[in-house]
């Protein structure tokens, strides 16, 4: 179906093949070989597929079946399949099958080549680059179409609002009575049984009779309550009905959804078309599906001529959609002249060739645009569809009709080439004589322009030196900036160092104009020597006195201590001349106390054991009185065991063997206190034993014992005693004999020092009095620190002022010196300041000199620019035109008697050729129509879809009334599409009601959630709305200058188009005599245009609702509407009587209302209840009289209650409003009440909108007050 | 024709909604006119392709442009039938010229033969209520017929009686006077003369209906030579009495 991909040149392609692919081709041929050279190139469309398992790039190569003859008649123009898998050595084919002739072959998802197939082996084709590349920027086609789907889904709500009630199942019923109206438009059918639920379902569907062959019409109206149904009936039964032909065999009815069954069909077919990348401009699923678009813009814009007069905005839609490549859009509000347009496009596609579809969502629409279209030769259209739905004006261009139409056409034109046949040759020689007079003129025109090709090439030279100069003097000006940077830099450097000398040097003088000069500081310092030397003298003084008096302390000392060692000798001597006299240690020890003699540590320790020893022998006297008592205690318990002849020798003999264990050491203490115990049993003890006894004896023995070892003890201490002492005593002698020693030592010692000490003394004496002698000491009030302070102080006060002195002297040095510098720097600075005015004064000279040559190479530029050569060319050229020309127009002349002679006989054969005589004309026509109409539904119907698959530029007119699945279909075929449009005009209708109104009535109903959104969004977007507000500025337009209205009718709609680029214009020069409507009555004045009728809103104008239904009327303004009307009747047959109107003429009026009902009443009240026969009428309501205009519009606009919502219904709907009002071209009325819509209305936005309109309406002095007498 | 009136009636009457509220009936006029003419018998042959033939055999045309510039017609029009022409041999290019080969000069020739047939004559029947030819045959009179009136607004019309030619030529291929026969076709060539013949009266039954439920008021007129309800005569009445039916009738 699509011719998008152009072909690439034929190229050599290696072509490997598998087993199970060479199976496939031997169903045709013997071997591939042979299969592949039937042709020598096959055209061929690669499809891209997912990649394979392996990772191969796999395809899809699909044999065109119409093209590559020998192939098709092979296979019976079946569709051959060859999967390949693609490699870089060539393509791998892995398997080969023919599928059925209408499998689609050309897409835009696949790559059209023409190839070579090679299957030799090693035969060195290859793969060729360009081919592999383009291969692998195919896209893999599954994807895409996967994509195309998921974003086509969302307008599935739009099938299925139209398939809500399309799926059901023929219904039959039976009837009784069958009536028509009238004119036979309609039929009644009575008493009809069905079941409830078929009944619901009636609305919209086709009707058929038993008897007769095709549906007679379809179902407007099912009323189950009185058995009828209401038909409309198709205009060929109306004949037969009038005939009194309706003659069915059986009084049965079948009702079907066929037509919308169908129709639904086709629009599904669109989506899939789309899906498959069948859409005849590739660009079209990114167009529609995109939020912005990608467009192809022609950035040459058309020169174009036009054929209708058109205004600016016409101009640029004509020119933009011309220029355009895929889309082009254009917004045209009422009257606007769309379809001057469309007609205008059409006819620059047929000069360029192009074939052309218009299409739109109403046949009226479509007729309309083919009406306007200019006659002209070029131009051929055909107007497809069926005849019975196709308007008087769309007719002509039928297919059975356009022969003739061709006819009428050619005799029109050949007339008036017969007309001028006598004028003709006049006519031509006149023409001869222009062109020799052309040729004569371009002569002298190429005598200058050869001049100026002279200039031209001096120029040429000029510049060339210009430019040189040019080159030079900014090479200049380079060097110069050159130069001048360098300056500046060293110029600073200078400056900065004059600077710092300046600075240097001031700070010199200042130095030395601050400071004494140098003798002065001299006498300074020596004066501060003097004092420190008296400093000195001081702190040596008092230093010497201090010595002195620690001199004399120490020598005191020193007697001291020689006095001490002198009383310790002689304690010593005593002690040894005593010693030998003492016996007792206590002695001893109180004689050395008494001299003060330390014991040495020995002689201490063995004065302790010494003691020890002489408490033992002290202790001895308490165990000899225990022993005394012990012996009479053992003797009387021998005594007392003799008595009982008990052998107590064996108690002491086996003393210790008993088994009885006794401590081996007691105290005294302890012994007493057994020997109490025992007196106390022996007394006191009745039980008393000899066994008792015994073992009390062994106790006695064993202590008695004990105290025996006791005094051996004692025995043994008092000898250790006497030795002990005696050692004492020795060693007490020998200490103190070294005690002396150590002391004669010390003395010496110490006599020496005091010596030494006192000359020491005396010679500070000395010192001391000589000092005394020098200075006056007393002035010494200061202590010896303060002085050291004051002489470091006066120490650092020298360094200081040695320093100033050092430095006043070298800056008197320096200073002559820096002032020498300091002016050689001051004169290097002013010669550079002036090189640097030099540099600058010469770089002023070398620009203004550039920019004299640049002002001199521009002029020459100018010339140079200039295309003499071209005009010379032209100008030869028209030389030789007008000479083939006069050469044509002489041969015309020469011709004329002949050419006249055949234009006279083709002339009247013509007139009286018949249909037959037509026939192949009609065929020609047919073949070479390049306009064609069609509604977009019909334009997917099969016998179009053959005959015309794909259109150059598909133009679609009232877009904003057809929803986007009608709208894919005529866009599908179309290499380029035009849309025309207006989003601020209703939408779609469904039936009697607007999408929307539709949409929101499922959306109440529907309790699916996933139903409701996605029906919400369908809501939300208006393709052609997207389209316009989206795409570049060079893709779209509006047109702003409307021509239908009077200007005050018009200002009623322009805050419609506020927000547009451009305010809606008036094109007509002068409204009030362009637009006059001539009438002068009652309610209307010649000036008046717009005029609101207002109703009170008060009973009795309420509205009414219909019992069973939405809709509602208004008997008020019925009424008020039959007054106007028999008023407009009246003013206009008083026209015609005055002569402003012709007296065959009527008025055409149209009296349109928001709602149905009230058209029903408004027509009934036109035919049958007022004779108005010098109006014409025409009445519906707003929705169907889109596209529609007349010269007096009446506006009833029935919503008018005290309820408290407020509600208006339809009239909410800015779009509705706009159409209703962009109707009339001479005269608008409202009838209503402003009250109502101003104030009453629910919605804020309503009442502002129809508030607006009052101020328009009252800005024309255009409200009248309705009442019962009409008075103003 | 009372009983055609009832059984007129009766047809309306099975509309449950519709009541007659007035009936009655008159004739119309018809002429009866006499054309005599010349019929005459030709070889169907496209006329545009008639046309280049001659035009090749009396002009030297190099091209389908010179063609087209002299016929005013479309170039491809002519491409395509110079092809056409060229793949059937009635045209070859000789020295640049479209030349007619002799097949085409035979062609031609057949083409143009025109074999002139007597005159003929017919009637036709002219209404000049309906401004326009009936085709019809007139019916044996009705009883009664000879009591009726004239239609009320006959006397308007200015009956005219001259027709143009091809107002003629056209009634009479309308009545099927010009006939084909495998390739040879006879059609009407010129008119000779024409004149009236007589007046013949045709009478019509009017009805004036009134649709209770949507308080409609219609005329049905039946016209018995056309044996239909005549819109042309219904609308007439609608038009120009549904007024005075609403004062006349429903008033009561």
């Amino acid at each position: 179906m699509s011719q998008s991909a152009t072909l690439v040149k034929t190229m050599r392609c290696n072509l490997m093949i598998t087993n199970k692919a060479r199976k496939g081709i031997q169903e045709w041929s013997t071997d591939e070989h042979a299969f592949f050279n039937i042709q020598n190139s096959f055209e061929v469309y690669i499809e891209k597929r997912p990649v394979n398992n392996h990772g191969n790039t796999s395809l899809s190569i699909y044999f065109d079946n119409v093209t590559n003859v020998k192939l098709a008649e092979k296979v019976d123009s079946r569709v051959v399949v060859m999967e390949c898998i693609l490699q870089k050595d060539g393509l791998l084919a892995t398997g080969l099958h023919v599928r059925g002739p209408k499998v689609p072959v050309r897409t835009n998802r696949r790559l059209a080549v023409d190839l070579d197939f090679v299957t030799t082996r090693n035969n060195g084709a290859g793969m060729p680059l360009v081919l592999h590349t383009k291969i692998q920027d195919l896209p893999v086609a599954e994807e895409r179409s996967e994509y195309v789907k998921k974003r086509i889904s969302s307008w599935e709500g739009y099938l299925k609002i139209q398939e809500r009630n399309a799926d059901i199942a023929d219904i039959a019923s039976p009837y009784s009575k069958l009536a028509f109206n009238a004119d036979f438009s309609r039929m009644t059918l009575h008493g009809c049984t069905m079941n409830a639920n078929e009944w619901k379902n009636l609305r919209g569907l086709s009707v058929t009779l038993k008897g007769f062959q095709n549906d007679v019409g379809d179902i407007l109206k099912a009323d189950r309550a009185k058995q009828t149904i209401e038909v409309e009936i198709k205009p060929k039964f109306r004949e037969l009905a009038r005939k009194n032909q309706w003659n069915p065999k059986s009084k049965e009815v079948v009702f079907s959804n066929f037509a919308s069954l169908s129709q639904i069909r086709r629009l599904r077919k669109g989506f899939e078309d789309l899906q498959n990348g069948l859409a005849a401009n590739p660009n079209l699923e990114k167009i529609l599906f995109e939020d912005r678009p990608t467009i192809r813009v022609n950035a040459k814009r058309r020169e174009l001529e036009f054929h209708n007069q058109l205004n600016e905005f016409q101009q640029e839609a004509v020119v933009g959609a011309m220029s355009a490549e895929d889309l082009y859009v254009i917004q045209g509000p009422p009257g606007t002249g769309k379809t001057t347009v469309i007609s205008e496009i059409c006819q620059q596609n047929a000069k360029a060739g192009l074939r052309t579809l218009v299409a739109s969502q109403s046949n009226l629409a479509v007729d309309n645009a083919l009406s306007r279209l200019l006659s002209n030769k070029e131009i051929r259209i055909l107007r497809f569809g069926r005849t019975e739905s196709i308007e008087e004006e769309g007719k002509r261009f039928i297919e059975e009709n356009v022969g003739l139409y061709w006819k009428e056409q050619t005799l029109i034109s050949l007339k008036k080439e017969l007309d001028e046949h006598s004028l003709r040759e006049g006519q031509l020689l006149e023409q001869i004589a222009g062109c020799e007079c052309r040729i004569e003129e371009l002569s002298k025109e190429q005598i200058l322009i050869k001049k100026a090709i002279e200039q031209k090439a001096e120029a040429k030279v000029e510049h060339e030196v210009r430019l040189e100069e040019i080159k030079q003097l900014k090479k200049q000006i380079v060097l110069l900036k050159k130069d001048r940077e360098e300056l500046e830099i060293s110029l600073y450097d200078v400056r900065v160092k004059s600077e710092a000398l300046a600075h240097e040097l001031e700070t010199m003088d200042r130095f030395i104009q601050t400071n004494p000069t140098r003798e002065e500081l001299n006498s300074e310092i020596d004066q501060f020597m003097v004092k420190i030397k008296d400093i000195q003298n001081y702190i040596l003084y008092k230093e010497t006195i201090d010595s002195l008096q620690q001199t004399e302390i120490n020598v005191e000392t020193y007697r001291e201590k020689y006095q001490e060692v002198l009383v310790k000798l002689n304690h010593l001597e005593m002690l040894k001349s005593d010693i030998d006299s003492i016996r007792k240690v206590d002695q001893l020890k109180s004689k050395m106390n008494e001299y003060e003699i330390e014991c040495s540590s020995q002689l201490q320790f063995q004065m302790t054991e010494l003691d020890e020893l002489i408490g033992k022998i002290l202790a001895f006297t308490d165990w000899q009185e225990l022993n005394s008592r012990l012996f009479a205690a053992i003797d009387y318990v021998e005594k007392l065991l003799q008595k009982y002849k008990f052998p107590f020798e064996n108690v002491k003999n086996n003393m210790g063997r008993s088994g009885i264990l006794f401590d081996s050491e007691y105290t005294v203490k302890e012994i007493h206190q057994f020997m109490n115990r025992m007196k106390h049993i022996m007394t006191a003890d009745d039980e008393l034993t000899t066994e008792k006894l015994a073992i009390l004896l062994e106790g006695l023995y064993v202590r008695e014992k004990f105290v025996i070892k006791q005094k051996s003890t004692v025995q043994m201490a008092k000898n250790s005693s006497i030795t002990k002492f005696q050692s004492i005593k020795s060693q007490v002698l020998s200490d103190t004999n070294r005690e002396m020693m150590s002391l004669q030592h010390l003395k010496t010692e110490l006599a020496n020092k005091a010596i030494n000490e006192k000359n020491q003394l005396d010679f500070l004496q000395k010192t001391v009095k000589q000092l005394e002698i020098e200075i006056d000491t007393t002035k010494l009030l200061s202590t010896s620190a303060e002085l050291k302070d004051k002489k470091l102080e006066m120490e650092s006060s020298i360094v200081a002022l040695k320093k100033t002195e050092e430095t006043v002297t070298s800056y008197m040095e320096q200073l002559e010196m820096k002032k020498r510098d300091l002016q050689k720097v001051t004169k290097e600075l002013e010669e550079k300041e002036a090189v640097l005015q030099d540099n600058e004064l010469k770089t002023k000279q070398v620009n203004a000199d550039g920019l004299e040559q640049e002002r001199i190479l521009k002029a020459l530029d100018e010339i140079l620019l200039q295309n003499p050569e071209q005009a010379l060319e032209n100008t030869v050229e028209a030389i030789k035109g007008t000479k083939g020309e006069m050469v044509k127009l002489q041969l015309e002349k020469d011709h004329l008697p002949i050419t006249q002679a055949v234009q006279n006989e083709w002339y009247l054969l013509l007139k009286e050729a018949n249909d037959h005589d037509l026939d192949e004309i009609r065929k020609l026509y047919v073949r070479h129509a390049n306009v064609i109409g069609t509604t977009c539904v019909a334009s997917a119907r099969k016998e179009f879809m053959e005959n015309y698959p794909v259109f150059d530029v598909v133009i679609i007119d009232e877009v904003s009334k057809a929803t986007p699945p009608e709208l894919l279909l005529p866009m599908l075929k179309g290499k380029k599409i035009i849309l025309v449009g207006d989003h601020h005009q209703l939408p779609p209708l469904v039936g009697e009601d607007t999408l929307d109104e539709t949409l929101q009535a499922i959306l109440e109903e529907s309790d699916n959630l996933e139903e409701k959104d996605e029906l919400k969004k369908l809501l939300k977007e208006s393709l052609f709305e997207r389209l316009f507000k989206n795409l570049p500025k060079t893709s779209k337009t509006m047109l702003a200058i409307q021509y239908r209205m009077h200007e005050s009718i018009m200002e009623t709609i322009t805050p419609f188009y506020e927000e547009e680029n451009y305010r809606l214009q008036c094109g007509l020069a002068d409204s009030d005599t362009a637009r006059d409507h001539l009438l002068e009555s009652r309610y209307v004045k010649r000036k008046d245009h717009l005029l609101w009728l207002d109703m009170p809103s008060e009973k009795p104008y309420f509205e009414e609702r219909m019992k069973d239904g939405k809709s509602r009327f208004n008997q008020a303004e019925l009424d008020a509407i039959r007054d106007v009307l028999i008023d407009l009747n009246d003013a206009t047959a008083n026209a015609k009587k005055e002569g402003r109107m012709d007296p065959d003429e009527r008025k055409s009026i149209g009296v349109i209302s928001f709602y149905g009902e009230q058209v029903k009443r408004i027509d009934r009240l036109i035919g049958q209840q007022a004779n108005l026969s010098h109006l014409t009428f025409r009445t519906g309501t707003v929705d169907k009289f889109q596209g529609m205009e007349m010269d007096v519009i009446l506006l009833s606009m029935v919503r008018n209650n005290q309820e408290k919502s407020g509600d208006i219904g339809f009239a909410n709907d800015y779009r509705r409003l706009n159409v209703a009002l962009s109707r009339a071209r001479e005269l608008l009325i409202l009838v209503g009440s402003s009250h109502m819509f101003t104030k009453r209305a629910k919605q804020r936005t309503s009442r502002e909108m129809y508030e607006r309109l009052l101020q328009i309406v009252k800005g024309n002095n255009g409200l009248i007050n309705f009442q019962k007498d009409g008075n103003k | 024709m009372i009983d055609l009136e009832k059984r007129l009636k009766k047809e309306l009457q099975q509309n449950v909604q519709a009541k007659i509220v007035s009936s009655t009936a008159w004739t119309i006029p018809l002429h009866t006119i006499e054309v005599e003419y010349k019929p005459v018998k030709r070889i169907k042959m496209d006329v545009l392709m008639k046309m280049m033939l001659i035009t090749c055999q009396k002009a030297e045309l190099t091209s389908g442009k010179q063609i087209s510039e002299l016929l005013l017609v479309e170039q491809l029009f002519m491409e395509d039938l110079i092809n056409i022409m060229k793949r059937t041999r009635l045209i070859e290019i000789k020295n640049q010229i479209l030349t007619l080969t002799e097949k085409g000069c035979n062609q031609l020739e057949e083409g143009i033969f025109e074999e002139e047939l007597d005159a003929r004559s017919q009637n036709l029947l002219y209404s000049p209520s309906h401004c326009s030819f009936l085709q019809g045959e007139i019916k044996p009179a009705l009883d009664g017929e000879e009591t009726l009136n004239l239609y009320r607004y006959t006397s308007e019309e200015k009956v005219r009686l001259k027709w143009e030619d091809a107002v003629l030529i056209d009634a009479l291929q309308t009545k099927g006077m010009e006939t084909v026969d495998g390739d040879l076709q006879t059609v009407v060539s010129e008119i000779v003369s024409s004149s009236e013949l007589y007046v013949d009266d045709v009478p019509c039954f009017e009805f004036i209906l009134h649709n209770k439920s949507e308080d409609l008021l219609y005329a049905r007129v039946w016209n018995t030579f056309l044996d239909q309800w005549d819109e042309t005569l219904e609308n007439e009445l609608n038009e120009r009495e549904r007024v005075v039916w609403r004062e006349k009738y429903l008033k009561e």
